[in-house]
């Protein structure tokens, strides 16, 4: 438990972006909830900083209503919000945000195997915008793998969000990813409500809740032989592939 | 947990969507600075603004109200004695500009009973028409020594005008009210000025002074130029900005309108009008007379 805690990378209070400002995009599969957390964020700034400390721009025109949804959230908060249609719009509309404070961009959910994800890289790498990757605590341990390995090419990705940790039933996996690819966590959404759920990592909860062992009706709970049986099947794979090894061949993945 | 009796931004509508209530008093160290003509013309170019103000006047004498033509003839005091309601005694002076007569009841405050304070943060609750900012004509005299309404507003402006005395007034009272009641922010707005470099001075002068002898922070509010167009108006009962909007009296009181309403609220703790009196009575009952006369 010592290993999970110290190497997961979190940040606190005094490094909060909302403080520090800066141009962030939130990015990441669909459905995360990124539209959301924007909008928790962009409560979080305007309640310290002032509405006119803060922009709101989205780059999402494909999904329905996308564009409404932030545009209703900065008119309760006083907050100006901007559509970029494209990189040449983002270029420009960054260009008059320059002097604000913090700029959070909305982005269109993609699936990781999208290749619109290596655009989206692109363009921000060209702007300066540091990137939030969202992802979902209830998502499988390897399709969170997939997705930021998909994201890891951005050179200004920051760390990660963690969403959902209302409605996951372990926090193992996705804490599992986010150590082992080193990514630092700035905050955990346990909730739909802007702007109460969505706050700093509390380490001591997180690292809690991913060793916190399934409940004992839980079908997906190993007992009995089965924690004997999947050890020992990934001792015969890990055997068998040294013996590949040793034979000179390479090992299929 | 998902409450359906809003939606998910239930709570982010109750934070921001709050009309914020700004309280400015008005106070001066002596008589004659032209308190109650900058509160009456300022009220009216908040007004000119759209916004509703409210004018709660301590002073029964060269009142707001009077300054507006209009004759007092009730006072706050009447409705928590429930002897009148408080749409009698409050007076539309012009669109937008309210007054409530209150030199009765100020000086009663800390001896109002509880039954009578429930009266007095009710009605006031209730005054119609919410307002956006409300202006305080602070009296000079006072049994508590400074008014309980200048201590539980946002910001105090004290009102001080180029002549000898009336710095020297002003001084003592940012020293009363710094030592006696811990209140340390103020804002200084000189009237009857000849120049605004002659009004910069004094302001520089009273700041400076302030802040060498750690009494209190002030932050120059702007000035007010003396003005023929303004002693015209007043004898008309009308506020220059009406008469004569380009007079430099009147652009110099609408822009004090425009940077009040930018004034930063120090503690966002802003929950209106009830809010405000009940600290108001809390205070009341706290403040000490004998601490100022030490």
């Amino acid at each position: 438990m010592g290993g999970a805690d110290r190497g997961l990378l979190t940040t606190d209070s005094e490094s909060d972006i909302v403080d520090r400002g800066g141009i962030y995009a939130l990015v990441g599969p669909t459905g995360v909830g990124k539209t959301t957390t924007t909008a928790k964020l962009a409560a979080r700034c305007v309640l310290r900083h002032g509405a006119r400390k803060l922009a709101l721009v989205t780059t999402d025109g494909y999904r329905i209503g996308a564009h409404e949804q932030l545009r209703i959230y900065g008119r309760i908060l006083g907050v100006s919000v901007h559509l970029a249609r494209d990189a040449a719009d983002l270029r420009a509309t960054l260009q008059d945000l320059q002097h604000t404070h913090m700029v959070l961009i909305d982005t269109m959910g993609m699936s990781q195997r999208d290749r619109l994800v290596s655009e989206q890289v692109a363009m921000f790498g060209d702007n300066d915008v540091k990137s939030l990757l969202l992802l979902s605590a209830t998502s499988r341990g390897d399709t969170l793998d997939d997705v930021i390995r998909a994201y890891n090419g951005l050179q200004n990705l920051a760390g990660c969000i963690l969403t959902k940790v209302d409605e996951a039933a372990s926090l193992a996996s996705s804490l599992d990813v986010i150590i082992r690819h080193r990514l630092r966590l700035y905050y955990v959404s346990n909730g739909q409500r802007v702007p109460e759920d969505l706050h700093l990592p509390n380490r001591p909860y997180l690292v809690h809740r991913a060793f916190r062992d399934l409940p004992e009706t839980s079908p997906h709970r190993l007992a009995g032989l089965e924690p004997g049986l999947m050890m020992a099947s990934a001792a015969a794979n890990a055997a068998n592939a040294a013996s590949i090894v040793s034979a000179g061949g390479t090992q299929r993945g | 947990m998902v409450n359906l009796r809003g939606d998910q931004a239930a709570g982010l509508r109750r934070l921001f969507s709050r009309p914020r209530l700004r309280i400015v008093t008005f106070a001066a160290g002596g008589v004659g600075v032209g308190k109650s003509i900058a509160v009456a013309n300022l009220a009216a170019c908040l007004a000119r603004q759209g916004k509703e103000v409210l004018v709660v006047d301590e002073n029964t004498d060269d009142s707001v109200a009077a300054y507006y033509g209009v004759p007092v003839r009730h006072d706050l005091q009447q409705v928590v004695h429930r002897e009148k309601s408080l749409a009698e005694v409050i007076l539309s002076v012009a669109p937008g500009v309210r007054v409530l007569p209150a030199a009765k009841v100020v000086k009663r405050l800390a001896s109002l009973s509880a039954a009578e304070q429930r009266i007095l943060v009710d009605s006031l609750g209730h005054i119609g028409r919410p307002a956006d900012v409300v202006l305080v004509d602070a009296s000079l005299d006072h049994p508590l020594g400074f008014s309980p309404l200048g201590l539980a507003a946002h910001d105090t402006v004290i009102v001080v005008s180029p002549n000898g005395a009336a710095i020297t007034d002003a001084y003592a009272l940012i020293k009363k009210v710094s030592l006696g009641y811990s209140r340390k922010n103020f804002r200084i707005l000189v009237s009857k000025a000849r120049a605004a470099s002659d009004a910069q001075a004094v302001y520089d002068n009273i700041a400076e002074v302030a802040h060498s002898r750690q009494l209190a922070r002030l932050d120059y509010a702007g000035h007010v130029p003396l003005d023929e167009s303004l002693r015209q108006a007043s004898r008309l009962c009308q506020p220059v900005a009406g008469l004569f909007p380009d007079a430099p009296s009147a652009r110099a009181y609408q822009s004090l309108a425009s940077a009040l309403l930018n004034w930063p609220n120090g503690d966002v703790d802003v929950r209106g009008l009830e809010h405000f009196v009940q600290q108001l009575l809390h205070l009341s009952q706290r403040l000490d007379p004998t601490a100022i006369y030490a």
